[in-house]
């Protein structure tokens, strides 16, 4: 039932990427992979859905993660990659199709319309993919995604949905709706991997947060956990303060606008 | 949960599917019926009609050419077309560009080579191989050359399952041109009767379509056809890009493979009975896009039903413009396909990421 990777080694163009990361997710939780930019989120995603090769062992429900099992991985998880750029002008709709297709309820034909219904792209079933905005093209492809695997449990157990930066073309409200969705499906007994820019985003709606930092897991556990403003500070390099305000008690942080002042006059005498 | 206010139930989205399947019976009775004329026209006034309702002047002379001159040539047409749009879709959706096609980017240049290789020096071959593959030899040898030209386009113009445009036309070029200067080569080589087989070849018509050369041409071309119905949903699935693909549980490697061993038996059977007939691979596809929408799966089908009305409509062109003389279709296909061409690369200007 749960994602696996024991330490996973990827290297890209003999550079070290991700190195000695153990990871894990469950069914019922929202897992977020957080880090500064170039800390190998994006390539650990992707070496957890098998799209690129690493070292050491991933497995999915029990299923060894690689090509070699695409159809069986098809049948139980969808991945929202970062950006697509289509070859061909499909209509949104069509876009969407491709992935109810792929999926196990392809006899189903509701579930295309009611999945662009879920991300508010009803009224663009029939447009051109190519002419949507960044938005809207992300939430098409997340459409998709949901199209494919749609119930959060499925007869062999849990589905999955990884996702990529889901929110990076967003607006706050779209945010925060499209993490709602990933929160009820999680809720609804399946699994999510998110990749998380944004950190109060994540607080809010992550179960379990993996920090990562050059390619090292820096930290794990839940958000109350992680981000601490020490452990936070240390990986994205600035000065960070983070408080727990009332009602619910989420992690809130906010940088702290005058170091990073000293800051850059600091790398600026260093410079010189 | 919705993520927009207001969400007007207005036009439910057109489903091109429908229309997709529907073109298929239309563009099969286009078939029968651009068959139907190409087979009464022709430069001997002969008619099928007037064989059956027995009016005909010389029944023998007007079976002869039905039998032995028209009918292998519509065979051969309707091949030929389709082997060549076909190719053409399925070399766009494997290098995910609506501009791949086997003539622009050398890869009958590729197999012509191979013809012309296996013309001139076939007779070196060890006897044993010649008499195992006796009149496949043009054929294999085609299908060899263009195998080799898509396999080396696709290694340097794509990079992680992405086709640089401009790489990949300008790599077509040197291919091309590298091709055509071996091929010079070789025709110094040849000798009289292999010159003479040569000019025949280079020609790039279906005037020399006979059946026995129809039998070494169709078995490949009929296979790629087949293959390429079953590349439907991988082509689909690389539209999206590889890694995409691999998470709709596409077997993408398997589909490269398949889809590359296609086009290199679609193209070079069809270059080895017909040389070299240029722009039916972009202008069907792209057109049938346009109409129904870019799913390969009735894409594919549609485009050999288009390809060979086409292929068959330029060669009544060809052959009733000048007649009793004939120009070599390959001047027609070029004419009716470079202008659609240019009207595509203006239609995608500040699009194609050069």
């Amino acid at each position: 039932m749960t994602l696996r990777a024991e330490r996973i080694d990827v290297t890209l163009d003999r550079a070290p990427v991700v190195a000695g990361v153990d990871f894990s997710a469950h069914p019922g939780q929202v897992t977020a992979i957080v880090g500064p930019n170039g800390s190998g989120k994006t390539t650990l995603l992707r070496a957890l859905t098998g799209e690129i090769a690493a070292s050491g062992r991933i497995t999915l429900a029990g299923i060894e993660v690689g090509p070699r099992r695409a159809a069986a991985l098809a049948a139980r998880r969808g991945v929202l990659p970062q950006a697509t750029r289509l070859a061909f002008p499909f209509t949104v709709a069509e876009v969407v199709r491709l992935g109810h297709l792929a999926g196990p309820h392809a006899h189903r034909p509701d579930i295309p319309a009611a999945a662009l219904a879920r991300v508010g792209l009803r009224d663009k079933a029939g447009c051109a993919y190519q002419e949507l905005s960044g938005g809207e093209q992300q939430r098409a492809q997340l459409a998709r995604v949901l199209a494919q695997v749609w119930e959060p449990r499925g007869p062999h157990g849990a589905n999955w949905l990884f996702l990529d930066e889901p929110v990076s073309n967003l607006d706050i409200g779209q945010q925060l709706a499209v993490m709602r969705l990933a929160q009820g499906f999680a809720r609804g007994g399946g699994g999510v991997v998110a990749v998380m820019h944004d950190l109060n985003l994540t607080a809010m709606v992550a179960d379990r947060v993996a920090l990562l930092q050059e390619g090292r897991m820096a930290a794990r556990g839940r958000p109350a956990e992680v981000f601490t403003s020490a452990t936070l500070s240390r990986a994205y390099h600035c000065d960070l303060r983070v408080s727990t305000p009332p009602p619910d008690s989420v992690p809130y942080l906010l940088p702290q606008a005058a170091d990073a002042r000293e800051q850059t006059a600091a790398y600026d005498r260093e410079e010189q | 949960m919705t993520l927009t206010q207001a969400e007007p139930m207005h036009a439910a989205p057109r489903d091109r599917r429908a229309t997709a399947r529907q073109a298929h019976m239309w563009l099969g009775l286009l078939l029968i019926g651009v068959c139907a004329v190409s087979l009464e026209s022709g430069a001997s006034g002969v008619s099928l009609l007037g064989l059956i309702t027995g009016s005909a002047e010389d029944e023998t002379l007007a079976r002869i050419i039905l039998w032995e001159v028209r009918l292998p040539r519509l065979a051969m047409g309707a091949l030929v077309g389709a082997a060549l749009a076909v190719s053409g879709a399925v070399m766009q959706g494997l290098f995910r560009n609506p501009l791949a096609d086997p003539g622009i980017v050398g890869v009958s240049a590729g197999a012509g080579l191979g013809a012309i290789t296996a013309i001139v020096l076939g007779g070196l071959l060890p006897p044993a191989i010649h008499s195992l593959i006796g009149i496949y030899t043009v054929p294999l040898a085609a299908f060899l050359g263009g195998w080799a030209s898509v396999l080396l386009l696709y290694g340097v113009a794509t990079r992680g399952g992405r086709t640089s445009v401009a790489t990949m036309l300008l790599a077509g070029i040197a291919l091309g041109a590298l091709a055509g200067a071996v091929s010079g080569l070789l025709v110094y080589a040849a000798n009289d009767q292999q010159l003479r087989d040569l000019t025949f070849w280079g020609l790039g018509s279906l005037a020399g379509a006979t059946w026995s050369k129809l039998a070494t041409a169709a078995p490949i071309i009929l296979l790629a056809l087949l293959a390429a119905t079953a590349l439907g949903r991988g082509l689909n699935g690389l539209a999206l890009g590889e890694a995409t693909a691999l998470h709709l549980g596409i077997p993408v490697q398997r589909t490269k493979t398949l889809a590359i061993l296609t086009v290199a038996g679609a193209t070079g059977a069809a270059v080895a009975v017909s040389g070299g007939i240029g722009f039916v691979g972009i202008v069907v596809p792209h057109l049938l896009r346009l109409a129904t929408g870019p799913d390969h799966g009735p894409l594919l089908i549609n485009s050999a039903l288009l390809g060979a009305s086409l292929l068959l409509g330029a060669d009544m062109i060809a052959r009733l413009v000048l007649a009793p003389a004939e120009l070599p279709i390959g001047i027609v296909t070029a004419v009716l396909g470079a202008p659609v061409f240019l009207w595509i690369l203006l239609r995608r200007r500040g699009m194609v990421d050069l």
